[in-house]
Order: C-alpha cells, then structure tokens, then sequence
C-alpha cells in the first residue's frame, strides 16, 4: 500500500523537489519531475541504534551498556522491548520488532543549504541526522550522526557551518556540519569509560560460614560484582560534565526542561536598525509548555528574551524575510501569534476558527474554550475539533504566508504585506494537508488523499492576489507516481505508524484528566 | 524539594528499605470487590485514607495557631517533567500578586509597585522564608514548591503568622507582620520565566534540592547548562543565586555549572560576610536544621549573575 510523503522541501538554489515518504527520501528535478535520486534510512528500528551501542560495549563493561539498551529499545515500543531484547537475532524477533515500530524510522525533517550543495535530514527512529552531498542531484551520504534522544528539528547557522538539533528532551545541540577528523578518536575516549578496579577490593568473609565451597564462591562473586557496580555508580555521580552521550564533536547551545517542539533562527544583517552595525544571530525555541525562548548566538548563555502569551504547545513558528523582527507562531491554541520577538510582545493574535470551520463544512464543532480551565478541552465530545496548527510557510512573492492545520483538507493563505496579517483565501485539497513546500510562487502541497488513487502531491500556482490555480504540467504527478512506486508498505504497517508521522501534532496537547502520580 | 535520598553507606540502605518495610502497617483491603468504590481503610498510624489529614487541614483553615507539619507530609520527590496540573500565569503580568501580598498591591499613589524580588525555589516547608522575612521586612519574597500538600503548609503557616501579628495584644514585643512572604505551586525548572520578568530578581536560593544522583538523571537536577541561562535571565546584573546542599557531589555538581556559565562568577567567603541569605539558609531552612541535628555537613556557593556581554 502507499504511503503518503510526511515531509516535502524544495531547494530554493537549484528548485529540486525532495520528498520523504517513510523512510525515504527522493529528490526530483523542479521543473521537469524526474527523479534524480533515491535513498532509505535502515529501516528495523533496532538495527541502527544497536550498531553504534555494539561498538561501546566491546569497550565499556557490561553494567554501563546495558541499561542504555535498554533505554533504547523502550523508547521505541515498550510493549515489544522485551521480545525484542530476548531474541534479537532471529527473524522473528524482526518481524515482532518491526510491527512495534511507531514511525517505521520515517525522514522527519530536510533541509537543503543556502547553496544548494549539501542536504540534511533527521530520521526519528534511529534518532540520526544524516548530511548528503547533492552533486547533480545524487545522494551521496556524507556523514551520520546518531543523537541520544529523538531530534524534533534541525536548523543551519554559521552561514551553514553548524547544523543546530532540537531533541525531544528539550536541548539544542550544535553540530558542526563537518565532522571533524578528531572525531573517530574521541568516540574512543569517551566509550571507554571507568575500568572498574576490582581488584584491591577486601573482604572480611572469615567471619561468615558458608555450607560449601560453591556458595562461599557465589558470594564472593556476588560480592565483588556489588562493589564494582557500586564503585562504577560513585564514579559517575561525581562526574560534573553532563553526560550526553554524544560521540561526536557538539556543543550544548541550550536546554528546556520542557519538550522542544520547534526550532528556527533569525539573523538580522548589520544594516538592520535593531542589529546596531554588527550581524546577529538569534536562535528561537518554542516548546510544548507553551514557550517561545529567544536565546542569543553564539552567545547562547544568554537569553534575551521569551515570546510568552500561548496556551497550548507552540508546534511552529516563522519569521517573514521581509520582516525580520516579527514571528509568527502555532500551535495547539485556536489563533495564531504575531510577535514583536525582540520585545516579546505581542502584536495580533489572528484567529483561526472562521477559515477552519469554513474548510471543514458548518457541521463542524470546533473547539474554542471559554474559561481558562485547563480541563476544559479535554470535557468536550471526541467529536469536536480541536485545531492544531502543523506549518507555517511564507510565500516571499506575494508577502503571504500558508497555514496548515492537522487533519483539515485545506490550506490557508493570510496576507501579511501591510503590517497585519490577514486572512486572504483557502486552497481545498483532496486530502488532509501534511507539509507544503514553497517554490517561488508555485506550491507543492503532500497530501493524505481520501480518494486512494488520487495523486499525493498537488502543485498550485498563486498569483498577486491571492488566488490558486492548479498549475500546468505535471511534476506534481510524476512525484508522485515515483514516490507510489518506490515506497510500497503493509496496510496494517501504515495504519500503525500513520499518526505518529502523518498526524503527530494533535497528541501534544497535555492530557490533565490524568491525576498526577506524586499526588 | 527536600532530600531524601539515602546518603548512607550502599549497604546500609537496603537494610533500612526493610525496616521500613516491615515496620510499616501491612493495608490490605478487607472485602474490596471491584464493584466498591475507594474504601478508606481505617489506619491510624499512617494516616493514610482515613481522612485524618484533609480534616484537620480543612478544620485549622483561618486560625492563627501554627499548622502542624505531619498533616502535610508528601513524598519527597516530584517528577520535573511531568505535566503535573498546575496553574501558572501566561506571562507574568498575568500573575495577580495582590493575591500573595494583599499589603502591597496595589500599590499606594505615588510610589512605586513592589514586586517580587526574592525566590526560593523549592521552598519545602517555608523555614527559610519565615526567616528571611524579618530580616529583609520591605522586600517581596516568594517560595516555589511543587508539592501541592507542603505548598498548602506554607500557605497555612504565613496566614497564621500574618494573623498573630495583627492579634498582637499591647505590651507585647512587636512581631513581623509577614506581609512581604508567600508561596506558590509551581515547576520553577519550567514556569520560572511564566513568573518573573527579566531581571526580576536580586535573590535567589536553591537549597537543599533533589541530588538526582543517576547520571541519566542530570537532567531533572535544579541546576545544569540550560537552566543556568534561565536563572541568569530572571536575575538582575548583581543579583546572588544561592546554593546549599548536604550532598558533597552535589555541591560540586552546581558549583561547576555556575562557574562555566559566562553570566555567573562565585562570590569569595570575604564577601559572603555577614550576608543574611547566607546566615539564614545556614540555620533557618528545615533541611539546614535537620542536618544540623545529624551532624551532617553542609556545602554553600553563591553566585553573583554579571552583566551581559557586549555583542
């Protein structure tokens, strides 16, 4: 069965089309839709991750490697965790490990460089970000790093220098966008950690009576074993250098204890009145406690500033290039943000409830709460809507900027030419939107078709006015015929995985029926 | 947040589970079908369901006399990640401070608005406040804590504090009016910018804190590289964070982490002198006395937030 391309970038140096479906990726040429090249992150979940431990346990000991397995395999599904540990190798153990899967390693974010030449992604199962030279559009995979924990979304800084990593567990890191050759030796170092000296360890046993021999053995062994582990344990509390377990080079840019949702920079040039002569950069954070962070770079220590006035998770944000000091931010809330984000004020809060209930039909119920009560969303019927926003694009050409909202059929078009933004028109899709990519004024958009013949890519032409019109020739066919027959999965597989990588923005809402475990 | 991890030898720990295993009174449900709702099961020694707790806290409710600690006792630790279900303002002039400081807002014509100054972050039970209060008497102070039952103490405790002083008879020595303190229900590692503005603070204490000692665990610590940037941002250029704590590796965890934050240089013992965030933390907070009565040790580092650097 097919699978719907999650995510869909266009190069804005050389216009490809790159298009994720699953666990691979695909670049086409913009203007004719051939496809140039194709290429599949590991697929079984346990395999990629388990190669990078292998590697430490030959050198670290068998107490600090395991509980890192296991980490890793309960992350992926606890429910198969352990069938999956008990018999790794046999193909049975696959197929249960395979079907446990969540996103079946599926291409989450893809960015291209400003020159077009290097590409990057991240795969949310293996938690690896992977650079790939373009050249003529072949991918050539450059170099794979393997992150601790899942990377939520990627950015470049440093004129495409450093590669800036959001994971899950709410830090940035930096990566520099080549490793560095001293990089193969300090994986040594650092997965070669504390030789636990058993050796000068004493124990008075003279005054113990065993029955025999055996157990006297038994207990020495269990013994020894103890005061290694304990040993092992002091060692590690007394380390002051978090532990990241990065075995690259990296640098901690910042932490939110809160989950990292989405990540992006702004630099403004020297020449912009609020830059004060020199270029700068910002790095804006948005997490799912409804925070906005403005954090200074390189300076990242220091933090000028949070964009605070949600009330749900802040999925996405985007700052206009043709207005660098404003941001626009979604997410769980009903309205979208307009910020002054060197301020942290807010500049227009735009709703968001009219153009939805207009795509979805007046049936419709959509949630809209009326008292800050934080239970308030969960007390509603199932059957009304809550929006969600998943993306936000801007359309240079014409100042505008595009909305999608989960599990809505429609994309929104809001002008921001005139200081405010203003809602300007719907494009209806036939299935629910799922990402969009901008290529001048021509608009790829990848959809989830109800009509399962129905292509998965539409291409529509805006013009100054803000009307769509389907555009001529065929990429967006041929895209999509290419992606249909290259990424052929089970129906039961895809139902499974589908709303953790089609649909995963609605799940962040907090769930608060749920009594906390301390009370 | 209190510590309650064992500090003891590894060996004498488990030793202690079972002690407290068997000593403590064995619940089982007599007769509890599924089909019953949640029966109280009559326990005096714990105090547990028996409804003991909720009906002297809802009985002292408005008196002056002081609350009774045991009412209130929560296990120690609370999950830093964890949604809990707490109610934080948007933004800070979203908070209603009059609430807190009913004696300082509004403010009177002509002078200023008072704003908090001072935060204790993982205020316990309040000692350090109630403390602290006399000694800084105009100074707006507030305790975070995230456990709902002891934040619902201190609450208690400085309303019957508050109340005493306005009951003062004549003739007696002069009490604080504990105006300037109170406390809030809060996750400071992720609602402290929800709080305080930029700058807010000229004060602020990390004592006794949760020494998540797994090294897996960093992260729920009070203090690592991302929250010292928070903690930076929420004090002003001069403003001290405090730190106390009987855990020895602790004490050096935070103090690496603050004195690798650009923004944060450690103050000297010639400074600290007389210092009466120092003094009172010392002696004053519930975890600084208990270890006192143990003979434990007691480790500090303060830290002075600099002014940020030219860009």
């Amino acid at each position: 069965m097919r699978h719907p391309i999650q995510r869909l970038h266009v190069c804005a140096a050389t216009a490809r089309v790159y298009a994720a479906a699953s666990n691979t990726l695909h670049v086409f040429d913009g203007s004719t839709g051939a496809l140039l090249s194709s290429w599949s992150a590991s697929k079984s979940t346990g395999a990629a991750p388990t190669t990078s431990v292998a590697a430490d346990t030959q050198e670290g000991n068998d107490a600090e490697t395991n509980p890192k397995k296991k980490r890793k395999v309960q992350e992926i599904d606890a429910a198969h965790a352990k069938s999956a540990v008990k018999d790794n190798k046999s193909d049975k153990s696959r197929a249960s490990l395979f079907s446990g899967t969540t996103t079946n390693n599926a291409v989450s974010k893809i960015l291209t460089t400003a020159d077009g030449k290097y590409a990057v992604i991240a795969t949310s199962e293996d938690k690896n970000v992977t650079v790939f030279s373009t050249q003529d559009g072949k991918l050539e995979v450059v170099s794979s790093r393997t992150l601790p924990k899942r990377i939520v979304d990627l950015a470049l800084v440093d004129k495409d220098n450093t590669i800036l990593c959001a994971d899950k567990f709410g830090d940035v890191f930096g990566l520099p966008f080549f490793p560095p050759a001293s990089d193969s030796e300090s994986t040594e170092q650092t997965t070669g950690p504390s030789e636990v000296a058993t050796d000068n360890f004493k124990m008075d046993i003279d005054d113990k009576t065993f029955e025999s021999e055996e157990q006297k053995q038994r207990y020495i062994e269990k013994q020894k074993a103890h005061a290694a582990r304990e040993k092992a344990a002091a060692e590690r509390r007394k380390r002051l250098q978090v532990e990241y377990n990065i075995p690259f080079a990296h640098d901690f840019i910042l932490g939110h204890v809160s989950m990292l949702l989405c990540l992006s920079t702004v630099t403004l040039p020297a020449d912009h009145p609020e830059a004060a002569g020199k270029e700068k950069t910002w790095v804006l954070t948005g997490d799912r406690d409804e925070h906005i962070r403005v954090t200074r770079y390189p300076q990242s220590y220091v933090i000028d500033g949070f964009c605070l006035g949600h009330t749900q998770f802040v999925k996405t944000m985007l700052t206009p290039s043709w207005n660098l000091t404003s941001l626009i931010s979604g997410g769980g809330d009903e309205f979208l943000l307009v910020w002054n984000w060197r301020q942290g004020k807010v500049l227009q809060k735009v709703d968001l409830v009219a153009p939805v209930q207009g795509a979805l039909g007046a049936e419709t119920k959509i949630f809209v709460p009326k008292t800050g009560d934080k239970h308030e969303a969960e007390q509603v019927d199932e059957s009304v809507f809550k929006i969600a926003v998943s993306g936000l694009w801007e359309v240079p050409t014409v100042k505008g900027v595009l909305v999608a909202v989960e599990s809505v059929p429609a994309l929104f078009l809001f002008s921001y030419a005139s200081g405010s933004l203003e809602y300007t028109s719907t494009l209806a899709l036939t299935g629910n939107v799922l990402d969009v990519a901008v290529k001048q004024n021509n608009i790829f958009v990848s959809v989830d078709p109800v009509d399962k013949a129905a292509p998965l890519v539409e291409e529509h032409m805006l013009d100054q006015a803000g009307q769509w019109t389907p555009a001529e020739g065929d990429v967006a066919a041929t895209v999509s015929g290419a992606v249909v027959k290259a990424v052929d999965l089970d129906e039961a597989l895809i139902a499974a995985i589908t709303p953790n990588v089609l649909y995963p923005v609605k799940s962040l809402r907090k769930e608060y029926g749920i009594r906390d475990r301390e009370e | 947040m209190d510590s309650a991890m064992p500090d003891a030898s590894p060996s004498g720990s488990p030793v202690a589970k079972k002690l407290k295993l068997a000593s403590a009174p064995t619940i089982e449900a007599p007769a509890v079908g599924p089909t019953t709702t949640t029966v109280a099961v009559p326990n005096a020694s714990s105090g547990i369901r028996t409804g003991e707790k909720a009906q002297y806290r809802e009985a002292r409710k408005g008196k002056a006399e002081l609350p009774k600690k045991k009412y209130y006792r929560q296990r120690a630790h609370a999950n830093p990640f964890s949604d809990h279900n707490l109610d934080y303002p948007v933004h800070p002039e979203a908070q209603d401070w009059s609430v807190h400081y009913p004696a300082y807002f509004p403010a009177a014509e002509g002078s200023t608005q008072a704003k908090v100054e001072v935060a204790d972050i993982g205020c316990g039970f309040g000692g350090l406040l109630v403390a602290l209060a006399p000694k800084l008497p105009n100074t707006l102070m507030l305790g975070l804590e995230i456990r709902t039952q002891v934040t619902e103490y201190v609450s208690e405790r400085i309303s019957a504090l508050r109340l005493q002083a306005t009951e003062q008879k004549e003739g007696e020595e002069k009490m604080h009016h504990y105006n300037n303190i109170s406390v809030l229900r809060a996750n400071a590692m992720k609602f402290a910018p929800n709080l305080f503005e930029r700058g807010q603070l000229s004060k602020m204490f990390l004592c006794f804190p949760d020494p998540h000692f797994k090294a897996r665990k960093h992260k729920a610590r009070i203090v690592s590289p991302g929250l010292c940037a928070e903690y930076a941002y929420i004090l002003r250029p001069g403003g001290i964070a405090y730190t106390i704590t009987d855990v020895e590796d602790l004490h050096n965890w935070m103090t690496h982490h603050f004195s690798e934050h650009p923004l944060f240089e450690r103050l000297t013992e010639e400074e600290l002198e007389g210092d009466v965030g120092v003094e009172t933390m010392l002696d004053e907070t519930e975890e600084g006395k208990k270890v006192t009565r143990n003979k434990g040790s007691k480790w500090i580092s303060c830290f002075r937030r600099k002014e940020d650097p030219e860009w």
